[in-house]
């Protein structure tokens, strides 16, 4: 039996100035496991990005339980999960524009404190297995094109080896090509880095191309 | 250590904003390495002048402490005077025990004294305009400053220093040796004269002149001329004499007169002492100390605080402008600094929030922003000392030139408030205003007027230590906002 890496237990969630039954969702029990890609779809208000934070610990539930290998987060330092075991790629990158492609993964690197020397070579093999030649690399992230700010900041959420990688609409701001060039990263990444990749999407074309889709329901 | 890295790769690369800043502190870092060098070098000048000029004191007549007694307003105004004067003519004298009782102090660096006993002389004649010479015409020389029962009147004044230190007219300059020394040899039965007594009397370095007893002729003191000296002041009130005030003046050293004195108690002496004060705390405790050995009420210790101080008035006043400027610089700085941090840390919310969404703690980014603001705090203060550095000096002496015009100026006034005559630049005013705090004291204490203000390795740890706290102050912005800022609202509102 393979065991879930990501456990969501009768997870609920409202704003904290919201009314008591005024929950942007109710009660959601999923599991997510390794070496698979998921993608959350759901309408414009149905709370997707809101998991995606609770389950980045960006963001505490009101109700209910999220387990990380059977770790309640509740009872976990949010700082060090984000930086050891959970990856996140936003829409807009959020990568620090005053730094270089290589900075930027190399930072991320230092943040977690797991590799102490190389770090430069394991940066740039990582930048290189998204697509970032060395040159590009060199380059402060302005300078590089949305794709590749993208593969940037993949490669950056990959610099400390961690099991889930979270992405948050990954190829809104992109073109069909380039969705699917990192669309592509992201399978490779799941079946031959053995991670768990979920996605949150509006596009079908992603839905089509994971694992599995879990759809939100807009409440009533 | 990547905290510090990735601070100066933020410092690097966000040249602008970081220059903005630093501008600031070097402007602030300039005005206060300034205040400070004037201050630290003002303070120390103060010092040195103080130790230079020591505080020196002696003891006078309470004029107060005899005043307060007399009623003028009472039936009987004649009676009440002679109670007066029979009160001063009481005080009893100081003597030599009372002196060297006084001394022993803790209070004190120094001390020494003057005494001066009256004497006639069967070989030589005094210096006088007078035609007959005899007994109704016979003057003091001098007025006698301290309460001499029954002194002698008589021809000449033998005053014997204790050590060169007392020998004030000759370190100021009114006596001058012309021929021969003084002798160095402070228990010798050597003398001094005034060349007009030598020329009078023609006598010359190496005679040997005779004194008597003005009370008892058969006692006699001989005395070996060392030297011959010249008054060279000239003041108003013995302009029209024909001889010089101190031409009947015959100097020697005290031991020579203790000698006189322990051998024949009849002899009346005048003792002045001066003492030489540690440091001007002290004078108080030396005043207690005294009334403690049972200093008459009617005599009081005077000192030359006032002309000491007078003369650093205008450092003292240049230094406490520039500790209020540095307090207001420091204000203005620390609130100026704050407001642009604080824009600075609203500018830069998505770097807080990308850095804390890839897990850096509050703490570390944080200690990142302090270390940013903390590196161009100490190059701007690096820069602003530098440039403090050149500008203290004209600016310390510019500042300086306007208070000693300032003083000058109050002196100016307070001669025409006095009919413009109270002040003649050779302090020969009115005795009563001679000791007057500002006035005379300048005259009588070089007055300082330049000042070198230095930037040194004191100054530079105090800019330091502004440096940093300003630092801390105006981190505070960045502080409360890390503290305050969800990632994910940050993150949010920049989608």
């Amino acid at each position: 039996m393979i065991m879930a890496i990501l456990k969501l237990d009768n997870v609920c969630y409202r704003y904290k100035d919201a009314l008591n039954d005024d929950y942007v969702f109710k009660n959601i029990s999923y599991e997510f496991e390794l070496n698979k890609t998921y993608a959350i779809k759901g309408k414009s208000g149905s709370g997707k990005t809101t998991l995606l934070s609770l389950i980045s610990g960006l963001e505490k539930c009101v109700e209910g339980n999220i387990y990380y290998e059977d770790n309640n987060l509740k009872d976990m330092n949010l700082d060090k999960y984000r930086s050891t075991n959970i990856g996140i790629v936003f829409q807009s990158f959020n990568l620090l524009p005053h730094l270089t492609a290589l900075e930027n993964v190399i930072l991320s690197m230092d943040i977690n404190k797991i590799y102490k020397k190389e770090k430069k070579e394991r940066a740039y093999k990582l930048l290189e297995s998204v697509g970032i030649d060395k040159e590009k690399a060199n380059r402060r992230v302005l300078k590089l094109s949305g794709g590749e700010q993208q593969r940037v900041a993949i490669a950056r959420s990959l610099s400390y080896n961690p099991k889930v990688i979270l992405a948050d609409e990954p190829t809104g701001n992109l073109d069909k090509d380039t969705e699917n060039d990192i669309l592509n990263i992201f399978k490779k990444l799941a079946k031959e880095e053995n991670k768990c990749i979920i996605i949150v999407t509006h596009s079908d074309n992603v839905a089509k191309n994971v694992d599995e889709v879990f759809e939100l329901a807009k409440k009533e | 250590m990547y905290i510090l890295k990735n601070a100066c790769l933020s410092i690097i690369r966000n040249k602008g904003r970081n220059i903005l800043i630093g501008i600031i502190i070097v402007i602030i870092a300039c005005a206060c390495s300034v205040t400070l060098a004037i201050r630290s070098s003002a303070k120390n000048l103060i010092t040195s002048y103080e130790n230079q000029y020591d505080i020196s004191a002696t003891l006078e007549v309470n004029r107060d402490s005899l005043m307060k007694n007399f009623n003028p307003s009472s039936e009987d105004k004649e009676q009440g005077r002679k109670d007066m004067i029979d009160q001063f003519n009481n005080i009893e004298s100081l003597t030599i025990e009372n002196i060297e009782n006084y001394s022993d102090s803790d209070y004190l660096k120094n001390y020494y004294y003057t005494n001066s006993i009256n004497v006639n002389s069967s070989t030589i004649n005094k210096a006088t305009s007078e035609i007959t010479d005899n007994e109704e015409n016979r003057k003091r020389p001098d007025n006698m400053q301290m309460p001499d029962n029954n002194i002698s009147q008589a021809d000449f004044t033998l005053t014997g220093y204790s050590s060169y230190e007392a020998m004030n007219d000759f370190i100021t300059g009114s006596y001058t040796i012309s021929e021969g020394s003084i002798d160095n040899d402070f228990s010798s039965n050597s003398c001094v004269i005034n060349s007009e007594l030598a020329t009078l009397n023609n006598i010359n370095v190496g005679d040997t002149i005779t004194m008597t007893n003005p009370d008892d002729e058969s006692k006699t003191y001989q005395l070996v001329v060392s030297g011959i000296f010249t008054e060279n002041n000239s003041d108003s009130e013995n302009s029209m004499n024909m001889f010089s005030k101190s031409a009947n003046t015959i100097i020697t050293n005290a031991n020579f007169i203790n000698n006189i004195i322990s051998n024949d108690n009849s002899v009346k002496y005048n003792i002045t002492p001066t003492f030489i004060i540690k440091d001007k705390d002290s004078i108080s405790n030396f005043e207690s100390e005294l009334k403690e050995k049972g200093l008459s009420e009617y005599l009081t210790l005077r000192t030359n605080l006032d002309e000491v101080e007078g003369a650093t008035s205008s450092i003292s006043n240049l230094s406490t402008f520039a500790t209020t400027f540095l307090i207001v610089t420091f204000a203005i700085g620390a609130v100026i600094l704050f407001v642009i941090n604080m824009i600075n840390v609203r500018e830069r919310k998505y770097e807080i929030g990308v850095l804390r969404t890839i897990g850096m703690k509050k703490s570390a980014l944080t200690t990142q922003f302090i270390i940013e603001l903390l590196i161009i705090t100490i190059i701007g203060l690096l820069i602003g000392s530098l440039i403090g550095a050149l500008i203290s000096v004209p600016t310390a002496n510019m500042l300086l030139k306007n208070e000693i015009e300032a003083s000058q100026n109050n002196m100016e006034n307070v001669n025409k408030n006095f009919g413009g005559k109270m002040f003649d630049g050779n302090n020969q005013g009115r005795p009563d205003l001679q000791n007057r705090n500002g006035i005379n004291g300048i005259v009588n204490v070089k007055q300082v007027d330049s000042i070198e203000a230095v930037v040194d390795f004191g100054v530079l740890l105090k800019l330091l230590g502004i440096g940093i706290l300003l630092t801390l102050i105006s981190s505070i912005a960045s502080m409360i906002s890390i503290q305050r800022f969800s990632p994910l609202t940050i993150l949010k509102e920049r989608s």
